[in-house]
């Protein structure tokens, strides 16, 4: 159940959505991607009011990473790029084209694509999915938990690559995250959701500098941001 | 066994049995037959004497399996005649006991179309026994000399300490007062006879192993046992149809004797013969010794293989759409499902017993029990196979918008894949072992040769059928782990 919240966000940025288990944020996502309706309330992508019924449409503006990637265990990496492109009337080549493409952007050699999820790494696993959400070009990417499964090492690393593609591409993007650093590495803007309630919208410094209530304090201080972090913002 | 693969040809086999019967100038009459040994053998002698008359063709539906089958068939039209019983016609079929008189039996048998011949000569009833030297130490002659031992160990069989017309009743007729008896396997009491376990047990009077034991019958003195005289029990019609046929079998009238038929059943279960030898013998025409063409392994198989395969073709072909809508509709899923676990809870031979005044007896009514059988295996592991998937990955789906059809076909269907297939598989390994039952329906197959060998006491004639059986279920076993090498995506094998 979400709570009645404004929020605008501006296109090309990074938005990251913080938040504990259970506040909100994925099912904000659902909303935004039209796979689910709103009870009351509206979205709107363009000025243009978001439905179940332009999920269709809508499936091709918006590439959506759900947790743990999503991706199907019987088919192999490539099937799975394949599959997005299923309504569309690709020929082969173009396909082939946009894979060969992807695989530069998120830096997996052609061959991997052959191997089915279990036979792939965590991080390799994140990189087909986001390439299978990226497969029709979309404006706006919904990522729920990229990085959730990942172990920290890999998970840095990935981060780095992740922020510089977002960078490079320039396209909008939707980053649902716990975690208070990985939220502070891609955001643009921030929104801390809380039990279905927009609690705090702003970039990441204003949580620090003018935390909105007691809960935002809270919040951020339950994990400490890295040293660096702290030093370049200087709180 | 490679041809047996190939779907084309199993079908093409279903149609040569089916169509098996269609090819002969004469009619045909279909002679039925209970699965034991008397009825096989007056089953054989009715076939033979219709093949003699010249004016049909006798085709045989052997090993029904009960008074409930037979009697179904012939009301069905499934078969014209077979070898009955008039206490059984009494009891079972017109459900008078009181009736005794063959004339009497023809007016109640009248509203049903059927009509008995009059009594072949033998009375096939049941008796007590005990061996002779102990009759010869004790002076047993008649039952009623039992009341003067009440000491003496009684066995027999759980049928006749169940039936009213067993135990109970002869204990209050003659006023019995024996040891609480002991109830066993009928075929297991004349070895406890012999081996002086028990003192006394129930026999058929006709029963071969009367003689070959050396037991003494005892007279039942003061009338308690119903006459369950040998009849040909028949079509209404018959004699009209075929009047010279008929004519023939009614000189069977009075023409086996007690011992004639003890001799014949000797013949069968002491000295091996088959039944059309038997058969012949009565007829004084052993000499002729053409030997019917015994039934191969390779017939048997392929009526095996052809029921088991159409049966479980349709079942799939209809319980995993079913299976589908019932994950799509709970609500729906939960009656289907309910309804489908009813039908597995009926008895298969009273499932075939339903089943012949719809679909007559032989191949039909068999597959479309043994279909029935194979249904819920398939939908339930479909259902549950579908209902298991995960959610994260159907919203995985819904987020690429894939079509219906794709979502099905790319998506649910190779997930479930490997639940479903184990149902497919568990569906088709049951039906190996249920198609046995088809036999006492006339659908032939392995369980031709486990009810023969049954009738007979005959454990390598059941062996001929048990080991195909279970041959057959390891190889289906296996062709199902090729199979799912074949269906099951490569990324879903670990």
């Amino acid at each position: 159940m979400l709570q009645p919240t404004t929020l605008e966000l501006r296109e090309e940025q990074t938005h990251v959505f913080w938040g504990s288990s259970g506040s909100g944020k994925s099912t904000l996502l659902r909303l935004i991607c039209g796979l689910c309706d709103a009870t009351d309330g509206q979205i709107l992508i363009r000025d243009k009011v978001v439905s179940v019924s332009r999920h269709k449409e809508l499936a091709t503006q918006i590439g959506y990473v759900i947790q743990e990637g999503g991706l199907f265990p019987h088919l192999s990496a490539r099937d799975n790029l394949a599959l997005a492109t299923r309504r569309q009337a690709w020929n082969r080549s173009r396909l082939e084209a946009r894979i060969a493409e992807l695989a530069q952007l998120v830096r997996l050699e052609l061959p991997q694509l052959k191997l089915f999820p279990h036979q792939l790494s965590g991080g390799q696993r994140q990189r087909v999915a986001l390439m299978r959400a990226l497969m029709l070009n979309p404006n706006l990417l919904l990522l729920d938990e990229p990085l959730g499964a990942l172990d920290p090492l890999v998970r840095s690393d990935l981060q780095k690559e992740l922020k510089s593609i977002f960078t490079d591409l320039k396209k909008t993007v939707i980053l649902v995250t716990h975690d208070i650093a990985e939220g502070a590495i891609f955001g643009d803007t921030m929104s801390l959701f809380d039990q279905g309630r927009l609690v705090q919208h702003g970039t990441f410094s204003d949580f620090f500098r003018r935390p909105g209530e007691e809960f935002v304090t809270r919040f951020v201080r339950a994990q400490t941001p890295p040293p660096e972090l702290l030093e370049a913002l200087k709180v | 066994m490679n041809r047996l693969l190939n779907p084309k040809s199993i079908l093409l086999m279903c149609f040569c049995v089916l169509g098996s019967r269609v090819s002969t100038a004469l009619p045909v009459l279909v002679v039925g037959s209970k699965s034991f040994t008397e009825s096989y053998i007056l089953g054989e002698i009715i076939a033979q004497i219709i093949d003699e008359s010249g004016e049909a063709k006798a085709e045989r539906k052997f090993s029904l399996g009960g008074t409930g089958i037979v009697v179904e068939s012939l009301k069905a039209r499934s078969i014209d005649i077979y070898p009955e019983y008039s206490g059984t016609i009494a009891e079972a079929i017109v459900k008078k006991p009181n009736l005794k008189a063959i004339d009497e039996l023809n007016r109640a048998l009248e509203p049903m179309d059927l009509i008995s011949s009059g009594r072949l000569g033998f009375n096939n009833t049941y008796a007590l026994a005990v061996t002779t030297p102990l009759a010869k130490t004790l002076r047993l002659e008649k039952i009623s000399d039992l009341l003067n031992h009440p000491t003496l160990r009684a066995g027999f069989s759980h049928e006749f300490l169940q039936r009213s017309d067993g135990y109970e009743g002869i204990k209050k007729h003659y006023g019995l007062a024996l040891r609480e008896p002991l109830g066993m396997e009928h075929s297991l009491t004349y070895q406890s006879l012999l081996e002086n376990k028990i003192d006394l047990t129930e026999v058929w009077s006709t029963d071969a192993k009367i003689a070959k034991y050396n037991l003494l019958v005892l007279n039942d003195d003061r009338g308690y046992f119903p006459n369950y005289d040998g009849v040909l029990l028949s079509r209404r019609d018959l004699p009209a149809r075929f009047p010279k046929t008929y004519a023939a079998l009614l000189e069977l009238e009075g023409a086996i004797s007690q011992e004639k038929m003890i001799e014949l059943n000797a013949k069968v279960e002491i000295d091996g013969w088959d039944f059309a030898r038997a058969a012949r013998f009565f007829l004084n025409k052993d000499q002729l010794t053409e030997a019917k063409p015994k039934m191969n392994l390779w017939v048997r198989t392929k009526e095996h293989v052809s029921l088991v395969f159409v049966s479980v073709l349709f079942s799939v072909l209809i319980g995993l759409p079913l299976g589908f809508l019932c994950y799509r509709k709970t609500k729906i899923g939960h009656g289907v499902m309910a309804l489908i676990g009813l039908l597995q809870t009926i008895p298969s031979l009273a499932l075939l017993c339903f089943l012949i005044p719809v679909f007559g007896i032989g191949y039909v009514p068999a597959t479309v029990a043994l279909f029935l059988y194979a249904l819920l295996p398939i939908v339930r592991n479909t259902y549950l196979g579908l209902r298991s998937l995960s959610p994260q990955l159907i919203e995985s789906a819904q987020s690429l918008a894939l079509s219906k059809w794709d979502l099905i076909t790319c998506i649910e269907l190779p997930l479930a894949a490997p639940s479903i297939l184990s149902g497919i598989q568990i569906s088709t390994v049951i039906s190996v072992g249920t198609a046995t039952l088809a036999a006492f329906i006339g659908a032939g197959g392995y369980g031709t040769a486990i009810a023969t060998g049954l009738a007979m006491n005959d454990t390598s004639m059941i062996l001929q059928g048990a080991i195909p059986a279970a041959a057959l279920a390891l190889i289906v076993h296996g062709l199902f782990e090729v199979l799912g090498r074949l269906l099951i995506p490569e990324g879903l094998r670990r």
